[in-house]
């Protein structure tokens, strides 16, 4: 299978709009409620190795775009699948379901880090923040700069004013 | 064995010992044998990917060097590429051939730490000085070539490298792989009577298991999961070289190691090659610049580092700096899925061999 | 068993591979980056330096009062404890003002010595 194999597939199956950006590069948008079943094609034509999910913030859209990263072992391919997710309610489901433990702990990495919900997902535990209270850190509209200021900032030290200049 | 029943308890390995890194792992035990495992990962988040969309490509190549202490230029390079291919420069070929050396070089010294680290945790003190004081020579070159002997300071940065080879970086080169090829002789002569006893049949992650788990790099290699990113996904000049993939079958602690060794092996291979075909003529060096901006577009890059596979996906609205980075490390599924399976009903002797035949980074873990 | 044996004959014969290090040292290269150096003379306080800096050690500072004549702008202060010598103020500067040595002896007691004034001279 090549690029513009999968990219005819695609098209067949789903509708999808996939478009070849370089050599061994397939790109493509789906709907929300297609997505599980466009990963559950690709699973099956073979592209087993889940390299990494990705989150994009669009405050002023209002909207997460979620991005799949699936490499084919076989026919040495790499597809993107995005989808977007509202942002006041981002809820999505998990695809622990086909590709197991390595999808499991890319969503709980998201989970933490931008606070999508992954459905289906039983372990959703923090990984890396130790008793956190603030919103999802890595959302755009969290100014860290401000909330270290709040938190940690050392008026009497003359070394940290440059940081809050 | 009930993981809650009376006559099991925990048991920390890490964060504050010796041989773990900034990283823990919560054992359940039951006598001698390990029920359970938990990882416990965040000791070293430091947010690299949000604080990436503050700082501008430099500064960021800057940063790319903190990602993984152990392989620094490695991920320089990986950072490069992701803003390379958005703003479509062309590379001059010397600094092409310059990358690839380093990035070569940068892997046997990672690959050094990992057997020094392997050989320490099994108490194996021989091994573990002579893998660090000979990765202490590459430290040299490094210090030569890029000014620091740990941090490059993003010497591979987008739009080539910082500096032009200096002319006695060669020879020196040269010289040091002689040194390195007596090491790998020597680590051979150690590991019959040492290493192999203690990680034989240790650890083994089938090869349904380490494609399930989503391991990479070496570790999936030592299953008998032919995959490599040079190979199969070609950046650089790596479509031009020749260089073999070692792999092994057995899967265990073992097969690991020695992958390790092996690929040292065919790095020196693939850095003599460069080296002989290095273009004579001069480059020029790349200089920082202020208000620099990304072109729009959005890139996944996929490098192979000497943990497996390490990527960038960068999103660019033509700002200065990327509007999102999302770094994958190869040992995040390593240390988490792959370790807690493999941890599984081992004996507590056996967690130092698995643990550190892993080859695991908590940095790029955390991030 | 011979092998070891041999090995350790040679290992005998062998010179380590550390040196001893207050009366011996490894050469440094040229184009190390260490401590830095100014030439205060050519600097025409651009403060290009202080913005390339990805960890803002750099600060531009005013000189004291007995310079003033001689210095009336600006000019950099570097924070070494928050610097990563990285060298990009060394490669951004138009003028060569800003240059990085070998010294990498940069260990104190004392937290003054972190903060470097660029006139020396003025530390009472």
């Amino acid at each position: 299978m090549n690029e513009s194999d999968l990219i005819r597939d695609l098209d067949k199956e789903f509708g999808a709009c996939a478009q070849e950006k370089r050599k061994r590069r397939v790109w493509v948008s789906v709907e929300l409620n297609e997505l599980i079943d466009v990963c559950r094609f690709c699973y099956g034509k073979g592209f087993r190795h889940l390299s990494t999910i990705s989150a994009t913030d669009y405050p002023s859209e209002g909207m997460y775009e979620l991005t799949y990263f699936l490499w084919s072992y076989e026919d040495k391919l790499l597809v993107t699948v995005k989808t977007t997710i509202s942002r006041d309610k981002p809820v999505i489901d998990s695809v622990t379901s086909i590709w197991g433990e390595s999808a499991q702990i890319h969503e709980r990495e998201l989970h933490e880090l931008f606070g999508v919900k992954f459905e289906g997902n039983k372990d959703l535990t923090p990984l890396f923040l130790e008793e956190w209270d603030g919103p999802p850190p890595f959302r755009r509209d969290f100014n860290w700069r401000d909330y270290v200021r709040e938190k940690y900032y050392d008026k009497e030290n003359e070394r940290e004013k440059p940081y809050y200049l | 064995m009930n993981e809650k029943s009376p006559t099991t308890y925990e048991l920390l390995f890490g964060p504050a010992h010796p041989g773990s890194g900034n990283f823990s792992v919560k054992l359940r035990v039951s006598g001698e044998q390990v029920v359970s495992a938990r990882s416990d990962p965040g000791y070293l988040h430091r947010g690299f990917e949000k604080l990436m969309e503050y700082r501008d490509r430099m500064q960021n190549s800057i940063l790319s060097d903190r990602v993984c202490v152990l392989e620094a230029l490695n991920w320089n390079l990986v950072h490069a590429e992701a803003v390379d291919e958005l703003t479509g420069e062309e590379i001059p070929d010397k600094a092409r051939y310059i990358r690839v050396l380093m990035a070569e070089l940068s892997r046997i010294q990672s690959h050094l730490i990992w057997y020094g680290a392997l050989s320490m945790g099994l108490g194996f003190d021989t091994g573990f000085k002579v893998a660090f004081g000979y990765r202490d020579y590459l430290l040299d070159i490094f210090e030569l070539v890029t000014g620091g002997r740990v941090y490059p300071a993003g010497y591979i940065c987008p739009g080539g490298v910082r500096r032009d080879l200096p002319d006695s970086a060669k020879t020196k080169i040269e010289k040091t792989l002689d040194k390195m090829k007596i090491m790998l002789r020597k680590c051979e002569n150690f590991e019959k009577t040492t290493l192999y006893p203690r990680t034989r049949g240790v650890g083994v992650l089938e090869r349904q298991d380490a494609l399930r788990l989503g391991a990479t790099g070496p570790i999936a290699r030592a299953s008998g999961l032919y995959s490599d990113v040079r190979v199969d996904d070609p950046y650089e000049i790596y479509s031009e070289l020749d260089f073999e993939i070692p792999t092994r079958d057995e899967g265990d602690a073992y097969a690991r190691c020695l992958l390790g060794r092996l690929e040292m092996r065919e790095s020196m291979r693939i850095i003599r090659q460069v080296l002989e075909r290095m273009p004579e003529e001069k480059l020029d060096p790349v200089k920082p610049k202020i208000a620099h901006k990304i072109p729009e577009g959005e890139v996944y890059v996929r490098n192979e580092i000497a943990r497996g596979e390490a990527g960038i996906y960068m999103k660019s609205i033509g700002e200065e700096t990327p509007y999102r980075c999302k770094i994958r490390g190869p040992s995040l599924l390593h240390m988490i899925p792959v370790l807690e399976h493999l941890l599984a009903g081992c004996q507590i002797a056996d967690v130092p061999a698995i643990y550190w035949s892993l080859n695991i980074c908590p940095a790029d873990m955390d991030r | 068993m011979i092998k070891t044996i041999w090995e350790l004959i040679r290992n005998l014969i062998n010179k380590p591979i550390t040196v001893r290090f207050p009366k011996q040292q490894i050469e440094i290269p040229e184009g190390f980056r260490g401590e830095h150096k100014y030439e205060l003379d050519k600097c025409i306080s651009c403060g290009l330096c202080s913005r390339v800096c990805p960890n803002r050690a750099i600060e531009m500072v005013e000189a004291p009062q007995k310079h003033k004549e001689k210095y009336p702008k600006k000019y950099p202060r570097i924070d070494l404890g928050k610097c990563c010598f990285c060298g990009f103020c060394e490669d951004i500067c138009p003028t060569d003002a800003l240059k990085l040595t070998k010294n990498v002896y940069l260990s104190t007691f004392d937290i003054k010595n972190v903060i470097k004034e660029p006139f020396e001279d003025d530390v009472d």
